[in-house]
């Protein structure tokens, strides 16, 4: 499975949620999609399972442009944060209905999955708490064996113990039945070491994408003497600074170069940090 | 053929649940007009009774909020927009056929035990007497069928307008609607329109009627081209 993004700009309307973003994603993998809150996240999820149109730019997966086009959406599953079943179903029934729509679907595993989260199938999903309705997101989605399977926020609601079930099934499934899997969570630290290639959106704009492999090389936070940093830095990309008891703390892209310099510290930037100083960057351009 | 299978299935246990209890609670009005006239009607009352209105309210009812309550879901099974409104379409064809149905077995039950228990006083009101004095069942249940057609077709008119153009666009759309009667009534429109439809025959009003339910509901598919999940 290949998704082609090219160029897409998606304008609500009086704002620009993504702004000319092109990438490309091959599977089978587990793509950790991250994100501060706007960042531009479920717009683009949206976008890849075409239920909103690009205001420009194309996304096609396997050549085929996703927008209204059944054959190539019969692959794609999309697990939204909400709104993924009739409120009137029953759990049984809500699942039939799945069958009808996605060709791989394993029923098998459907019924195997309801046990594991202790579903009742003649329960409706109308009288189902917030948890129990993400664990019926998540049987829909393994159990449709789409090619692109997409969760975005999958388990809210969902105690410890059923979010670590659903990693569990994640690596299973990606073992035993390889696809394209795409999570978006803010629950990043629990999840970051299942992702094979981090995408990080901020502000509508593609901020990096990287294989999870060679994210501690490429992003590091500097750490020392306003001077001495700033010297250490020079030329590198700057993706957030901060001042702190007069030692500068900056977080850079250094694309595989070493850093070198004097009374300065190099540290690893976990996927959680990262996206808390996105968040305060955001913040601060806010206030000014 | 899946996919409209799977449409059927949602879109019938969707709605199964509104649809009982609606005829339940129509029956029970039926039932309790008829078990009042049979002891007091001869005393004290006269019935009429109208099985048809009702139900080409509900319908209309129901597919004026269709849109809202079922696109968003179908678009995340992966079916595209023109998939969502033929499946929709031909859902409408079996609702009405099913409702047209319904209706006139109803009626033709009415009439029997009105005059099984000789109850004078219940008087049937629907359109086909509009048309003269026929009341046999196929005539009954293929103007019923246009006519529920167009219930919903109008519904999802008017839920796509909404859908489409938001709260002021929508109520903008009913503010026009009102306007066309009343001018009608200004420049004394309706005189001739009542001399063409007394000339015209039967058949010609309800062919017309499902040509023009028909074009309506073409209107709504190219407007939902590239509809998105979220309304306006």
């Amino acid at each position: 499975m290949k998704i082609d993004v090219k160029n897409v700009v998606k304008t609500f309307k009086h704002k620009k949620a993504l702004k000319n973003v092109t990438f490309t994603l091959e599977g089978p993998k587990i793509i950790g999609f991250l994100g501060h809150n706007g960042a531009g996240k479920t717009t683009f999820l949206n976008l890849l399972a075409g239920l909103i149109a690009p205001t420009s730019g194309s996304i096609s997966v396997n050549g085929e442009n996703v927008f209204n086009a059944p054959a190539t959406l019969r692959d794609i599953c999309f697990i939204a944060e909400s709104g993924n079943f009739q409120e009137e179903m029953t759990i049984a029934q809500a699942l039939k209905a799945n069958s009808f729509f996605y060709p791989q679907w394993d029923e098998a595993l459907a019924r195997e999955l309801l046990e594991v989260f202790a579903l009742n199938p003649k329960d409706k999903v109308r009288g189902l708490s917030k948890g129990m309705v993400s664990a019926l997101g998540i049987i829909t989605g393994f159990a449709s064996n789409a090619g692109i399977t997409i969760f975005d926020e999958p388990y809210i609601g969902l105690d410890v113990a059923a979010r670590n079930t659903f990693y569990d099934l994640l690596i299973e499934q990606q073992t035993e039945n390889p696809r394209l899997f795409i999570l978006s969570t803010h629950l990043i630290d629990e999840a970051s070491d299942l992702f094979e290639e981090i995408l990080i959106l901020n502000e509508g704009q593609l901020l990096l994408q990287k294989a999870a492999e060679e994210w501690h090389q490429h992003i590091v936070a500097v750490k020392g003497n306003a001077s001495d940093v700033e010297q250490a830095i020079h030329g590198l990309e700057i993706i957030y600074q901060h001042m702190f008891m007069q030692e500068l703390t900056a977080v850079i892209y250094s694309d595989g170069r070493h850093i070198e310099g004097q009374n300065i510290k190099l540290e690893r930037v976990s996927l959680q940090d990262m996206l808390v100083y996105l968040s305060k960057q955001q913040k601060a351009r806010a206030i000014k | 053929m899946n996919t409209v299978k799977g449409s059927f299935y949602i879109l019938f246990q969707s709605y199964k649940k509104k649809n009982i209890i609606f005829w339940s609670i129509l029956f029970s009005i039926v039932l309790l007009t008829f078990f009042i006239d049979t002891f007091f009607g001869q005393y004290l009352f006269s019935f009429a009774i109208t099985i048809s209105i009702p139900v080409y309210i509900f319908y209309s009812t129901t597919a004026s909020k269709l849109l809202n309550n079922t696109l968003p879901y179908f678009l995340k099974l992966g079916i595209s927009r023109t998939q969502y409104m033929v499946n929709v379409g031909l859902f409408f064809i079996c609702w009405s056929l099913a409702g047209a149905v319904i209706i006139t077995c109803t009626h033709k039950v009415i009439t029997y035990f009105t005059a099984l228990l000789k109850i004078k006083e219940i008087l049937i009101i629907h359109p086909i007497y509009f048309f003269g004095n026929s009341t046999a069942f196929i005539d009954t249940v293929a103007l019923d069928t246009v006519l529920l057609l167009f219930s919903l077709t109008s519904g999802l008119l008017l839920n796509i307008i909404f859908y489409r153009f938001g709260t002021v666009g929508g109520y903008s759309f009913i503010g026009i609607l009102c306007l066309i009667p009343i001018t009608m009534v200004i420049f004394e429109w309706y005189t001739p329109l009542f001399e063409l439809f007394s000339k015209v025959s039967a058949i010609t009003i309800v062919s017309s009627l499902l040509v023009f339910s028909v074009l309506l509901y073409f209107i709504i598919s190219l407007a939902l081209r590239k509809a998105s999940v979220n309304p306006a």
